[in-house]
């Protein structure tokens, strides 16, 4: 455990990322104040990931799906089995930076009492395998992405999990929900996230975040109306305070 | 002038029809629109590349409006489409008119389209999330692929 009164789990989800995982879990460990625990929900990997999760030390917890059910199912089943007040993700090819967890919990200290803190997220392209060194940075911003934040956990309670029938865009749609209920949140302007995009998942999906990006968009606007709160939501940045 | 048509302004415009409801969303502007009432149907038309009198006579064989108020009605949305950025006028119209059905005539809704900014930073920067059915993140075993 850690010595944090914040004690922190780490969600990684992985469904045939072994290549990635031991950087990742290395950008985990590396975080001062350290998390508490971490987490690799393993969905159907083929690949070796969730032995390989095996293999990196006693202080993983590895949860097996033996089949795949998707990103947002991984994710409710990390967060249904972590011990910490305070939850945080990070995918499998993404990366914190190593004061992540000191930015975030410095946010989450602010006086309005924010439930969740953000940071920016860096996307860096390379080849694969990638070295951070050698990758080059294509843009820098704010995104509703898990891998940058850190949560508390009744948030969860508040807001429901991850809606798995959502392949994508399923955090999107829950960052949607914690806005439209007015949930406090801490911008921090800083790097939380380095996202490695590379040739293989650079273009190949994007027809499909498209889609989802519109479904996520009605489902919200749907939301609101019925709540009789549409209209514009506070920008993201407009937190940054 | 009219026998100019009307195209989706670029490849950073993506749409979905949800029924009644028209989202669009411009990954350039980082902004995203609710397009409803008669706004569906002027959309519809835009995207099969109609003129503004073609629009004018599809939706009389749809409303029960007079001409005027139709016509007031098409420049409306497209002053607020052209705005947006989301639209731009083509040398020709093609515009098949037959798409839009013309029975039973309802009474011609208001053309509404609203302009929202509260994902500006998120459209402005994903695609970040790729999932596949080889896994997430799926890794190109050729990074050329």
């Amino acid at each position: 455990m850690t010595s944090t009164d914040l004690p922190i789990s780490v969600i990684v989800p992985v469904c045939n990322g072994a290549g990635f995982l031991a950087e990742a879990i290395a950008s985990v460990r590396a975080q001062d104040p350290p998390v508490a625990e971490i987490i690799v929900v393993d969905d159907g990997s083929t690949d070796g990931s969730g032995d390989l999760a095996e293999t990196l030390g006693s202080d993983i917890r590895v949860i097996r799906q033996d089949r795949n059910v998707g990103p947002a199912a991984a994710r409710n089943c990390g967060i249904t089995a972590a011990i910490g007040a305070i939850i945080g993700f990070l995918d499998v090819d993404d990366l914190w930076t190593s004061d992540a967890t000191s930015l975030l919990l410095s946010g989450m200290r602010r006086v309005s009492q924010p439930a969740i803190a953000a940071g920016r997220i860096k996307v860096i392209s390379g080849p694969f395998p990638f070295g951070a060194a050698a990758a080059s940075p294509i843009m820098e911003g704010y995104a509703m992405h898990f891998g940058s934040c850190l949560i508390r956990r009744h948030v969860f309670d508040e807001i429901g999990l991850l809606d798995p029938a959502l392949r994508y865009g399923e955090d999107t749609d829950w960052f949607m929900r914690a806005r439209e209920r007015g949930v406090p949140i801490a911008v921090i302007d800083a790097v939380t996230m380095i996202h490695r995009r590379h040739e293989g998942n650079m273009t190949r999906h994007a027809d499909h975040t498209v889609e989802s990006s519109l479904e996520v968009i009605k489902r919200s606007l749907d939301r609101r109306r019925a709540s009789g709160k549409d209209g514009v939501l506070p920008r993201w940045t407009s937190f940054n305070r | 002038m009219e026998d100019r048509g009307f195209c989706i302004a670029s490849e950073n415009v993506h749409h979905s029809e949800f029924g009644d409801e028209i989202v669009v969303i411009n990954t350039l502007a980082g902004c995203y629109y609710s397009l409803r009432g008669s706004a569906v149907d002027i959309w519809t038309l835009v995207e099969a590349n109609a003129s503004r009198a073609m629009m004018a006579e599809s939706l009389a064989a749809r409303y029960e409006a007079d001409r005027e108020a139709i016509i007031a009605a098409v420049d409306h949305c497209l002053t607020q489409l052209f705005g947006h950025a989301l639209i731009h006028e083509t040398a020709g119209a093609n515009g098949p008119l037959e798409s839009i059905p013309v029975r039973p005539k309802q009474a011609l809704p208001e053309p509404l389209v609203e302009c929202f900014d509260d994902l500006r930073d998120l459209l402005l920067l994903d695609p970040v999330h790729e999932v596949s059915e080889a896994g997430w993140p799926h890794v190109s075993p050729d990074p050329a692929d």
